[in-house]
């Protein structure tokens, strides 16, 4: 017969498991926001570009309500989950992703140039795996809040994977960038952009890790 | 003899798994406090709970054995087969139960087996009057726990502590003590799930039922109680010592009572009934509405869903043995 403590501390880990969902969900639509401003920033439309930055930073900030939100929850009441720590640091990773996911769409809003033409696909590549990772890592959590530990895993595989891939194509772009011929501030500019880019696609395969831990943990 | 042998096996095993699951509520603040250390609350708990089983079980052995199906007045075979078909039934209700991680009450599964199997053999007659005693004990124990808990606790906040500030070495003191208690009450109303309806089969006496009891309780905590009291007691709970001496105190006390009066209750709902009783005097709610609903639930229909799974498992055992 399961210990009730435990009973009360694995039920209170799966109600926070429910709640984590709608935090992935805002980190999930920062990014896609944010794919839409690069798209906006290769066709050079900085109205739209300015409109997606306001979007992105309004998203961020309800993703980080709902993460001081989680946090509180998981701090209170009497009975506590069985995995508080891994929850902590798997909301706080999450939340991490749409923070770079921010940063770099700050700082699509301070050029005035679109991309160079060699740059401009790589970009769009990179944008389009984002959300790949995304997606996968939103279905690796849907699946660990089902009790699918093994469907879990194989959206974290394909959320490394989409991060891997992110690495190559940063590689490809900071050599076009080297050849680009930039004025330095402009080179600053890319160069930080493909960083916050690059970023955002790392702390999603971080948090697919610890997905992976949990995965196991959990029964 | 074989009868004989796998009611006391059964018992054993009852026993053992009472210890192993929840000796660790005695003593898992304990260890979370870092007061002990979970081989010594492993040590406690078995000594206490075998001496609370031989020293007070023998009251609600007696109520178990005899005092919702008169197992005395049945003839040899007969009163093995409906021992057997309870514990065999609490056993497996217990196993479904665990399977379907659905929190339940030993103490409930066993009264609701020994019930299911009087009905199943039918030409006895249930101590209506005794079960509706039982029943409404396990209505108020969560709530007399809670209630006391809320004020011994409000007491040693308002009262107490501001006039003699005690310090943390004291409470972890204070907290060995309460789970200390904790376990001889726990052993005292509990062994009785493993060994009461030897008793009334007229297996083994009071007094030997309690030491068998006794022992296998310890062996279960002795051998499988480390791993949960770990769980337990790796800050599951978010009890503070004052809060967690307190809800023991309540919970034990509570438990001794009914013990006292031979009336079997679960030792689990007491302790959750006080911790929500602490939690109540920050303003912190132990468990949320729906969490509760649904211990309720299984709780409530733990004692019909053993006696459906023993009513079945008698009549098996009545075409094979009778």
């Amino acid at each position: 017969m399961p210990n009730i403590f435990k009973w009360l501390g694995t039920r209170q880990q799966q109600e926070l498991l429910g709640l984590i969902p709608q935090h992935m969900d805002k980190v999930t639509r920062v990014v896609n926001t944010l794919a839409q401003g690069i798209a906006a920033f290769i066709a050079g439309d900085w109205e739209r570009v300015r409109e997606i930055q306001d979007q992105v930073s309004q998203i961020e900030r309800e993703a980080d309500r709902l993460r001081k939100d989680l946090l509180r929850r998981l701090s209170e009441g009497l009975f506590m989950p069985t995995d508080r720590s891994e929850l902590v640091q798997l909301v706080e990773r999450m939340d991490t992703v749409a923070d770079h996911a921010n940063a770099a769409a700050r700082l699509l809003v301070l050029f005035n140039k679109p991309a160079k033409p060699a740059l401009a696909p790589h970009l769009q590549r990179i944008s389009d795996l984002l959300v790949e990772a995304v997606t996968h890592l939103s279905d690796a959590l849907e699946a660990l809040s089902a009790g699918k530990g093994r469907e879990a895993l194989i959206s974290c595989d394909a959320v490394e994977a989409a991060e891997e891939e992110v690495d190559r194509v940063k590689h490809t772009l900071l050599r076009h960038l080297y050849d680009a011929d930039l004025p330095p501030q402009e080179l600053l500019l890319a160069h930080d952009l493909i960083e916050a880019l690059e970023n955002t696609a790392d702390r999603a395969e971080d948090s697919a890790d610890l997905v992976r831990v949990l995965a196991v943990k959990i029964p | 003899m074989i009868l004989t042998a796998l009611v006391l096996l059964a018992g054993i095993y009852m026993g053992w798994n009472l210890g192993a699951n929840d000796g660790a509520n005695s003593m898992g603040t304990a260890v979370g406090a870092r007061v002990r250390t979970v081989r010594e609350a492993v040590i406690l708990v078995a000594v206490f709970g075998f001496l609370g089983a031989t020293i007070y079980g023998r009251g609600v052995i007696k109520t178990i054995g005899r005092g919702i199906v008169p197992l005395d007045e049945l003839s040899g075979n007969v009163s093995l087969v409906v021992a057997l078909a309870a514990m065999f039934g609490a056993s497996l209700w217990l196993q479904i139960a665990s399977y379907l991680k659905i929190p339940v009450s030993t103490t409930h599964s066993t009264v609701g087996a020994v019930a299911g199997a009087g009905l199943a053999y039918g030409n006895v007659t249930l101590q209506w009057g005794r079960l509706v005693e039982v029943v409404v004990a396990w209505l108020v124990t969560p709530l007399g726990a809670g209630l006391l808990a809320y004020i011994l606790y409000q007491i040693l906040r308002r009262l107490i502590l501001p006039r003699w500030p005690l310090e943390d070495r004291t409470f972890g003191w204070l907290l060995t003590a309460s789970g200390i208690y904790m376990a001889f009450t726990w052993g005292s109303n509990d062994v009785a799930n493993a060994t009461g309806v030897m008793v009334g089969a007229g297996v083994l006496s009071s007094t030997q039922a309690a030491l068998l009891g006794g022992v296998a309780i310890a062996a279960g905590v002795a051998m499988w109680g480390p791993r949960v009291m770990e769980t337990v007691g790796s800050g599951i709970t978010s009890l503070q010592p004052a809060m967690a001496f307190i809800a023991e105190l309540a919970a034990a006390l509570n438990v001794h009572i009914y013990t006292a009066l031979g009336i079997p209750v679960s030792t689990t709902h007491a302790i959750v009934g006080a911790i929500v009783g602490v939690g109540l005097v920050h303003g912190r709610a132990a468990v949320n509405a729906k969490t509760g609903r649904d211990i309720m639930i299984a709780w409530g229909a733990t004692p019909v869903a053993a006696g459906i799974v023993t009513f079945i498992l008698f009549k098996l055992f009545q075409a094979v043995f009778l």
